[in-house]
């Protein structure tokens, strides 16, 4: 598996770490973190990625856990490399793709390929100026490279397949796979202990919210309810940006990054854990899987993945009016705790029969075995290099590099260009190192493109 | 590959002032054998994408792993040109461009030999384990060369070895040099710096800086396949919490005088790669100087 691993703080290396637990019982497992000194369950070596080729046996299967923040960019490269069956928790990709250095003409095109219709109009801004609004993270997704690479594809839930099947097609997605997500291994802590634990008083009402605060959580909407509630307690166990932090701080008290015994704790004790989502990009939540196991009432926005719990398992919450919603639904549950307590039950049992290890294990294996009863991927379309117009520059960014690969120069000098087209030797000579052939050269506004061989 | 270490001395006590250059990556065989051997590949787009991806991170005094860039590859080296004898080791059966003296790792089988050179056949190891090896020579300079080597061979040669050899023909002569098990596997100390890495400078004299660095990479070679203790040598500061990697694998390690301490036993058949981790970062001014590995 290539994943990151605790302690990154990040919600898919806990994921990942839970999943290496059930899929050991089918696999010889190994997992490749960029960060070697990872924590992988007992048993379950820790590779370097660069090293992952040097494990002993033959034909291991690959499985990649992909985010959508810079933290997968080693994820994506290994991907790029290697075909195996992918895991996408966040369908977008557009945040990986910014912030982990790619191309830009690459995520236009990426864009480009997702909404035709659309990239003509609101991507105009990162083609002309280089922005890029909060805008385009929900219209456009860079999913296509990694459908194209991957062997299969796995989502948790039927919105997130259902949304890239929408822009990328049934062709492109035939190979993906809808796998609910996984309860972590483990008993949840004892509601009782955990309550002590931190305090709280047996007749106080506690709410909870979790994770890292994105904006796309609407902790806004949860001050916004609990002002007209002050007899509720509100705990946030997670990360808050400082600018939410000020805001919501006076209100609730905010834990900062949690280990994960401690994180399940503050759920364990919750009366009510609120997960609000929008914008949804389809992403599924691992706190709320930890609220139904620990069989704790959960209040999810009525939107993306959270519509595929059923509706006596968690309380729906709309969209528009949200804070209001929540208010109301909140003032309910601790005016009437058993409701909430039978609320909570419920999400248990859909948790522990959809949501399971050994199931949700069993699962994967299918897909990945499936995915390697096929011929893997074509290879991946040739690099693309950007780099200004010097010699030294172009033969350091050629460097190791063999085969197809495409250069674009940042906006030549184009007197300069017409000298290097007219000198014998042409452009080759005059930009390329010994031995890179120039199959053909265009020019895209003030960038000049060239198409190369390079020699092995 | 158990005659590396002896190949290694054979020709360093035959050819003074010689210069070397392992193209036989990803193995690596006589890499940490002859002092400043530059590292590199005969056949780069042969290896699997991951191998070749691996190396290509990797730099030696600044440069990168030779056969891996063409541009690199051309620029002047001056302890390379400017050498008496240029050795060179390749997998493939034929003369590498530059060197005066190629070593073709097996042997050159059923290729002929290329017009004005001559060849030295070898065999040397242990006397339970032979390998076959060609040297290919400028033909006029066969009969020295021979003669030299087989100087060489006496001086190293112990008690039990096998030693002899014989001129075939003006282009062609054999060697052959066997010691009895364990084989000659000398201790090993190398310069840290010497070696190929993927720190983001070359190190020097002193060392490689490591203050800071939380994870580095740094290609051995090949050792023969035996027990080693291996001993991490720094300066500058203690190492700390450091964890060492093989070959991607976390290895235990104890903290001895002055370094890092692990006992290793290579996977034969490849360069071995050492890895060192720090949670939060090396220690500032450590520097690893070092390496020593004896069997």
């Amino acid at each position: 598996m290539v994943s990151p691993l605790p302690p990154a703080r990040n919600g898919i290396a806990d994921y990942a770490a839970a999943l290496l637990t059930g899929l050991a019982t089918h696999y010889d497992c190994a997992a490749a973190c960029e960060d070697w000194l990872a924590e992988a369950p007992p048993g379950i070596p820790v590779v370097d990625p660069a090293l992952a080729h040097r494990l002993p046996g033959e034909g291991r299967r690959l499985l990649y856990q992909l985010g959508n923040n810079p933290g997968h960019g080693g994820v994506l490269w290994a991907l790029r490399d290697r075909p195996g069956v992918t895991v996408l928790h966040d369908p977008g990709l557009l945040h990986l793709y910014e912030s982990t250095g790619e191309d830009r003409a690459s995520i236009l095109a990426g864009m480009r390929h997702a909404v035709p219709g659309l990239a003509a109009t609101y991507a105009r801004h990162l083609r002309e100026d280089g922005v890029s609004t909060r805008a385009n993270h929900l219209l456009f997704d860079l999913a296509g490279e990694v459908l194209a690479r991957s062997r299969a594809v796995i989502l948790h839930s039927r919105f997130a397949l259902n949304r890239l099947r929408l822009a990328h097609g049934a062709a492109a997605t035939a190979h993906a796979a809808v796998i609910p997500h996984l309860l972590p291994p483990g008993r949840p802590p004892d509601r009782a202990a955990a309550r002590a634990r931190l305090g709280i008083a047996p007749g106080t009402f506690l709410v909870v919210t979790a994770g890292f605060a994105s904006q796309a959580k609407r902790l806004d909407w949860v001050l916004a309810a609990l002002e007209g509630l002050p007899a509720l307690r509100w705990i946030h166990a997670g990360g808050v940006p400082p600018a939410l932090a000020r805001r919501i701080g006076a209100r609730a008290t905010i834990t900062g990054h949690l280990a994960e015994a401690e994180f399940d704790a503050h759920i364990a004790a919750a009366d009510a854990l609120v997960n609000l989502r929008f914008p949804s990009a389809g992403e599924s939540s691992g706190s709320v899987a930890r609220g139904l196991r620990a069989g704790v009432c959960c209040l999810v926005s009525a939107t993306g993945a959270f519509t595929e719990l059923p509706r006596e398992a968690v309380i729906h919450l709309p969209l528009a009016g949200g804070a209001g919603a929540l208010a109301e639904a909140l003032a309910g549950l601790a005016a009437a705790p058993e409701r909430a307590a039978a609320i909570g039950a419920a999400g248990r049992r859909h948790a522990e029969a959809e949501m399971a290890l050994p199931a949700i294990a069993a699962r994967y294996r299918e897909v990945i075995e499936a995915a390697w009863a096929v011929p893997p991927p074509a290879p991946r379309p040739p690099p693309l290099l950007r780099v200004a117009a010097d010699r030294a520059l172009i033969a350091a960014a050629l460097a190791g590099r063999s085969g197809p690969c495409r250069l674009r120069l940042d906006g030549p000098d184009p007197g300069w260009l017409a000298e290097c087209s007219l000198a014998p030797g042409g452009l080759a000579e005059a930009l390329l190192p010994p031995g890179a052939a120039l199959r053909a050269a265009r020019l895209e506004g003030t960038d000049l493109l060239l198409d190369l061989v390079l020699p092995a | 590959m158990s005659a590396a270490p002896l190949l290694a001395a054979l020709l360093g006590r035959a050819l003074p002032g010689l210069a070397a250059r392992d193209l036989g990556l990803p193995l690596g065989a006589l890499l940490p054998w002859l002092p400043g051997c530059r590292a590199g590949l005969a056949e780069a787009e042969a290896l699997p994408p991951e191998e070749r991806a691996l190396l290509a991170g990797l730099r030696q005094s600044g440069q990168p792993l030779l056969g891996l860039d063409p541009a690199a590859d051309a620029a002047a080296d001056p302890a390379w040109d400017g050498a008496a004898e240029r050795l060179a080791w390749s997998p493939l059966p034929d003369a590498v461009p530059g060197a005066t003296i190629t070593l073709v790792a097996g042997g050159m089988g059923e290729a002929a030999l290329p017009e004005g050179l001559g060849r030295i056949l070898l065999v040397a190891g242990r006397e339970d384990a032979p390998e076959r090896h060609d040297l290919l020579v400028p033909e006029p300079r066969l009969s020295a060369l021979f003669e030299r080597l087989c100087q060489a061979a006496a001086a190293l040669a112990g008690p039990g070895w096998r030693q002899g050899g014989r001129a075939l023909s003006p282009r062609q002569a054999s060697l052959l040099l066997l010691a009895p098990p364990p084989g000659h596997v000398p201790d090993l100390l190398l310069a840290a710096a010497a070696l190929p890495h993927d720190l983001p400078g070359p190190g020097g004299a002193e060392g490689l800086p490591l203050g800071g660095v939380r994870q580095m990479r740094l290609l051995l070679g090949a050792l023969p396949a035996l027990r080693w203790r291996l001993r991490l040598g720094f300066a500058g500061a203690e190492p700390g919490a450091a964890a060492l990697f093989l070959d991607g694998l976390r290895h235990p390690v104890r903290l001895g005088s002055g370094g890092l301490v692990a006992s290793i036993e290579p996977v034969p058949g490849r360069a071995l790669v050492l890895g060192l981790a720090w949670r939060e970062g090396a220690p500032p001014g450590l520097r690893l100087v070092t390496l020593e590995a004896r069997p």
